[in-house]
């Protein structure tokens, strides 16, 4: 069902790494929002969130050739860089009052309430190598993680078999938390 | 004898045990593991999409700039996706919507976001009001999200998701004022999915923080003040 969008999600991953800069300015309209979220979550500060979102596309383009789209993909990439740019910037900007007062208004709010940047991160991730698993793993996913929906009624759902949908269940998570895994290996 | 693995993978998405599957988790250390491995996938999964944030055009400026663009992509990327508001009856629009849709198609990469949002917006769903991750207090290893729907009906649903229906007691669900001085009970919870009616004339916004406790069962109906998992909805 979503074939023809993991075909396209293939296709800007490989543009990218083959250096079309329409491919960059395509990566910037669908990520630069949720990187710029994600920073701002762990950096606590609009401004040094544009800068982080600006570092992290400089870097990403001049280190292209390190990407490699058989590897991971373009989202979970980025979202590697934004990491180590954060931390990178945190560590730069922590003499700076304005991110101690932050982060101690953070505190104060009990952090547990705070969402994680991480869990950003985890997101971003997630959905882009949700739309490369195949059918009709995608789609036995989808309804399991969007809808709510157990297996019976995926089974019914899609009419396949419930055992199918069982392994299908399993093999995806099993996938899917390995990429995440994956994704927390340093990049550049 | 330790679970089948597709069964460890259907409690870690909040399907309900049986009680056969019930009985063997309560007392298997390696079985309830493998249920949390899943923990981060299933909440990553479950929670709700992100927005983002656009940055301001300098931010697209200045990346143009350093990394020596062509003038093609000066433009920048956020600025272009502006698409028409939704197709209305009115038929000069509609035309207008579907011209919108056709330069979208030939752009071979907008496609793809164009197949995306389609292939979404064909399964009907509840309309999903706001949702949040729920997590662990201290000495608590539980995984959990809140989701709140408006039903087709008009009515607001608070749909709950727990890594396990442990507790002391039992387990009761709450919705809490940000100064934590006010709340109310939505009810019990058993197992690791239960749904709420949110009452009518409830304003969410006073009461955002969702928090499930274990209560005892000593007839007090205030909160133990004992909690298991909280989170705090983004409305």
């Amino acid at each position: 069902m979503s074939s023809g969008a993991t075909e396209e999600d293939d296709v800007l991953d490989g543009a990218f790494a083959a250096g079309e800069e329409t491919a960059l300015a395509e990566a910037y309209r669908r990520f630069a929002p949720l990187i710029r979220t994600m920073a701002l979550r762990r950096l606590l500060d609009p401004s040094a969130a544009d800068d982080a979102v600006q570092e992290v596309f400089i870097r990403a383009w001049r280190y292209r050739e390190s990407y490699s789209p058989d590897r991971s993909t373009l989202a979970a990439w980025l979202v590697g860089i934004s990491r180590n740019v954060a931390v990178s910037m945190t560590a730069s900007r922590i003499r700076e009052d304005d991110v101690l007062e932050g982060a101690a208004a953070r505190d104060q709010r009990a952090p547990h309430l705070v969402p994680d940047p991480e869990s950003v991160a985890d997101k971003i991730v997630l959905d882009a190598e949700l739309t490369r698993l195949g059918e009709p793993q995608h789609s036995i996913l989808r309804l399991a993680f969007h809808e709510d929906l157990t297996h019976q009624q995926i089974s019914e759902r899609l009419k396949l078999p419930l055992g199918t949908v069982k392994s299908h269940i399993r093999r995806g998570l099993i996938q899917l938390r390995q990429r995440l895994e994956v994704s927390d290996a340093p990049a550049r | 004898m330790h679970l089948h693995d597709d069964a460890l993978a259907l409690l870690a998405l909040g399907e309900e045990p049986t009680a056969e599957e019930a009985g063997h988790l309560d007392g298997c250390a390696r079985c309830q593991a493998e249920v949390r491995s899943y923990g981060r996938v299933v909440r990553a999964g479950r929670s709700e999409t992100l927005d983002g944030s656009v940055p301001p055009p300098e931010v697209w400026e200045n990346i143009h700039a350093a990394l020596g663009l062509g003038p093609e992509v000066r433009r920048d990327p956020l600025a272009v996706s502006q698409p028409e508001p939704p197709v209305s009856l009115d038929s000069k629009r509609r035309s207008r919507a579907a011209r919108w849709v056709a330069a979208a198609a030939a752009a071979v990469l907008i496609a793809g976001a164009a197949t995306w949002g389609i292939v979404r917006s064909q399964v009907p769903q509840p309309e999903v009001l706001a949702s949040t991750v729920l997590e662990p207090l201290p000495s608590y290893s539980d995984e959990g999200t809140a989701t709140v729907d408006q039903l087709p009906d008009g009515e607001r649903e608070l749909l709950i998701t727990s890594s396990s229906s442990q507790a002391e007691g039992y387990r009761e669900v709450w919705l809490i004022s940000p100064d934590i001085t006010s709340m109310v009970s939505l009810g019990t919870m058993e197992g690791r999915e239960a749904r709420f009616r949110i009452p009518a004339g409830l304003d969410l916004s006073a009461y955002p923080i969702v928090d499930i406790s274990d209560e005892p069962l000593d007839g007090n109906p205030a909160h133990s003040g004992h909690s298991i998992l909280r989170g705090q909805l983004e409305l």
